[in-house]
């Protein structure tokens, strides 16, 4: 890089050029970027503190030493001139990117938390998920309250069938919700967001467990007071199927079209019924069981493999096309 | 302010939708031209961070975006191709959702909105459900989403397509100046949308970036290549069979003024001679026409000059009364602008057959392109 030459002027060495050119790549303290009492000027002042400040310090007196050595320099021989122009060159692009880099570091003025945006989605997507899924359970509850009279909720094992749909219907109804972006091509624009693909369906996925949390805590309540279902029974029947439903939505996430999603849990939704119908016709003490520690292990088994997939969801989606697929 | 491509590659399946591309966008408009299938929307894609490119890298300022992640979000709007919204929303709740989106606080959001409703004028329809807007409006929008944070690097995938004379020619101001200190990248078929404003064009053809320059640049590569002479209406069937037409114009004497693209004057004169037999007709003998970046795109995508001279043809033909025994005749102004929709008027000027079919040659090419289609 440097000619190695000795400077007849005597003004400045090519080792002074090299100590300026490693100043300006690698950084190194400079008297003027302080002032006499100490306080910081020049580009450092504009900029606001991030992780490199001591670093674009020392940039900006390194290229300010490159600049004074360079009007040092009349009476050089063209060798130097170009060895100076070249300095001059590779310290004012590495300063200019460290520079550049300082403006994106700055930010672009104050910008809402992830908390506040999960807020915000309450409002977007929380109320009409959650207004679906209360107007579904009520209507279906009705139904089966004309249909069924009063005998139907002391009826311990009908009680956790029951509850085995409807935890199922829970977690298949709330799941779509998640992947509506893709169906009315969001996708894009909220891939394109601050938070990334990734922040918006995990405030989704958020949002779709706090309003099953609620709508199954009503329904634990209601079974555990007003029906013959023991509370063991009844956070069994709850709390299984859901897991299983939503391990199967979330495992389904990402591997198939976005468009077939809310089809695809559905049939998995159906599988799973026809699963339980099956299992209560083979085994009858299928829908007699109650909270043991082998089911408490199924349940915290499961649970672990849904955040495995929520969690490979969630990092996938920082490129949504893997959720295209 | 840089945002540099660096030998960006995107394969899906065995198709490779962008191949080794590289470029350095500074502030100013730029406008990235290609037929469909190019690669634009793939490369808009990987600049806007949602799509992964197999090689190469995008560096902001000299930083992988990949290593800026949210902060490289903040800092740019995408207006994607496909404009999206939940059909429940109204105006409000998606801009605002967009804002949420973009991190902005609520007291900058209300501000910010009602600034680009009346930049957009969408003021008037704040409350009505987007489902229920026209196309244009629904653009208008879809830019004013992708404004919303004031970027300082603005990527719009066709956001002309919808808007009507008028609104194109407000919008391409608005970027206009919106550009004086940011980067915008304007992906677009139509041309005249980054003719007149564009900085510097990119032009992508099969993956890869074939020409890049302002546009006075790219118009040189087609210097001598533009002619165009007034011929018979007779004659018109063989010179679209055997040259690029790429611009029509019935005159009133019944003969058809044509602009067309040849490598040199010699095809077409030859042309000439053997329709003309012993008739020799001044007018006939083509001239060197002024270069614009429509020829360029034209020369460079050939298949689409071929199929728009068709298309043009056969409209023509269809919606025109036949006045000669050629088939081919005048029609009113008024009646070649409703013809033509969106593509009169971006020059405010009275028009005129010939401007018409100039633009539409535009426009049929990305409705062609796009399924929809004016032929």
């Amino acid at each position: 890089m440097m000619s190695g030459g000795k400077v007849s002027s005597g003004k400045v060495s090519s080792r002074d050029f090299e100590k300026c050119l490693r100043m300006a790549v690698k950084g190194g303290e400079s008297e003027r970027t302080k002032r006499p009492g100490g306080e910081k000027r020049g580009l450092a002042e504009q900029v606001k503190p991030f992780g490199n400040r001591q670093q674009e310090i020392r940039l900006n007196g390194g290229k300010r030493q490159v600049e004074k050595s360079m009007e040092r320099l009349p009476g050089e021989t063209v060798r130097m001139r170009r060895t100076a122009a070249l300095t001059r060159q590779e310290a004012e692009e590495r300063f200019g990117r460290y520079a550049g880099c300082s403006g994106i570091m700055r930010g672009t003025g104050p910008r809402s938390s992830f908390r506040e945006f999960l807020l915000l989605q309450i409002r977007f997507i929380g109320l009409r998920m959650w207004a679906v899924q209360t107007v579904l359970f009520t209507v279906l509850g009705s139904v089966l309250w004309i249909l069924m009279g009063r005998g139907f909720w002391q009826e311990e094992r009908y009680m956790a069938r029951f509850l085995c749909r409807l935890s199922l219907a829970a977690a298949v109804s709330s799941l779509p919700f998640i992947y509506r972006s893709f169906r009315y091509r969001m996708h894009e624009t909220e891939a394109s967001s601050r938070y990334s693909f990734a922040g918006v369906l995990l405030a989704k996925m958020l949002m779709t467990a706090m309003g099953d949390a609620v709508l199954l805590g009503v329904v634990f309540l209601g079974a555990v007071l007003g029906t013959g279902l023991s509370v063991g029974s009844t956070f069994l029947y709850l709390l299984l199927p859901f897991l299983l439903a939503s391990w199967l939505g979330l495992s389904l996430m990402g591997r198939i079209p976005a468009t077939v999603f809310p089809a695809a849990c559905m049939a998995a939704g159906a599988v799973l019924l026809a699963a339980a119908g099956i299992a209560g016709r083979l085994w009858d003490g299928f829908y007699l069981q109650t909270l043991t520690p082998g089911w408490l292990a199924v349940c915290a088994l499961i649970t672990l493999l849904c955040i495995r997939q929520a969690k490979r969801s969630v990092r996938d989606a920082v490129y949504p096309e893997l959720q295209i697929a | 302010m840089e945002l540099q491509i660096d030998r960006i590659t995107k394969s899906f399946k065995d198709k490779r939708a962008v191949d080794d591309v590289s470029m350095t966008l500074t502030p100013g408009v730029w406008g990235l031209l290609g037929a469909n299938g190019a690669g634009k929307t793939t490369l808009m894609r990987m600049i806007a961070g949602i799509m992964k490119p197999d090689a190469g890298q995008i560096r902001y300022d000299g930083l992988p975006i990949g290593t800026l992640k949210g902060r490289y979000r903040e800092i740019f709007g995408y207006l994607p191709q496909e404009f999206g919204f939940y059909p429940e929303f109204t105006v409000k709740d998606y801009l605002e959702y967009a804002a949420a989106l973009k991190g902005l606080p609520v007291r900058d959001t209300k501000r910010r909105i009602k600034e680009l409703l009346e930049m957009l004028s969408l003021s008037d329809v704040y409350r009505k459900k987007i489902v229920k807007l026209s196309g244009g409006m629904k653009r208008r929008v879809g830019i004013a989403q992708a404004l919303l944070n004031e970027p300082e690097l603005l990527i719009l995938d066709e956001p002309t397509s919808g808007l009507d004379p008028g609104e194109r020619v407000r919008f391409r101001n608005l970027l206009s100046e919106f550009a004086k200190d940011r980067i915008v990248l304007i992906s677009t078929h139509i041309v005249s949308d980054v003719e007149y404003i564009a900085t510097r064009n990119a032009v992508m053809k099969d993956g890869g970036l074939i020409a890049e320059g302002t546009t006075e640049e790219l118009v040189k590569l087609v210097d001598g290549k533009v002619w165009q002479c007034v011929i018979p209406a007779v004659w018109l069937p063989e010179y679209e069979r055997r040259l690029r037409v790429v611009n029509l114009r019935n005159e009133a004497d019944g003969r058809v003024s044509v602009r067309y693209l040849a490598e040199n004057a010699e095809a077409a004169m030859t042309l000439r001679k053997a329709d003309a037999g012993e008739e020799e007709d001044a007018d006939a003998a083509p001239v060197p026409a002024a270069p614009r970046l429509e020829d360029l795109y034209l020369w460079l995508f050939p298949q689409d000059t071929a199929h728009d001279a068709a298309g043009e043809s056969r409209k023509m033909k269809t919606d025109r009364p036949s006045v000669s025994g050629t088939g081919y005749g005048q029609i009113p102004a008024a009646k070649a602008a409703s013809l033509e929709g969106s593509s009169v008027g971006t020059t405010g000027a009275t028009v005129t057959y010939g401007q018409t079919v100039s633009d539409r040659s535009e426009d049929s090419a990305s409705g062609q392109r796009k399924g929809g289609g004016n032929a």
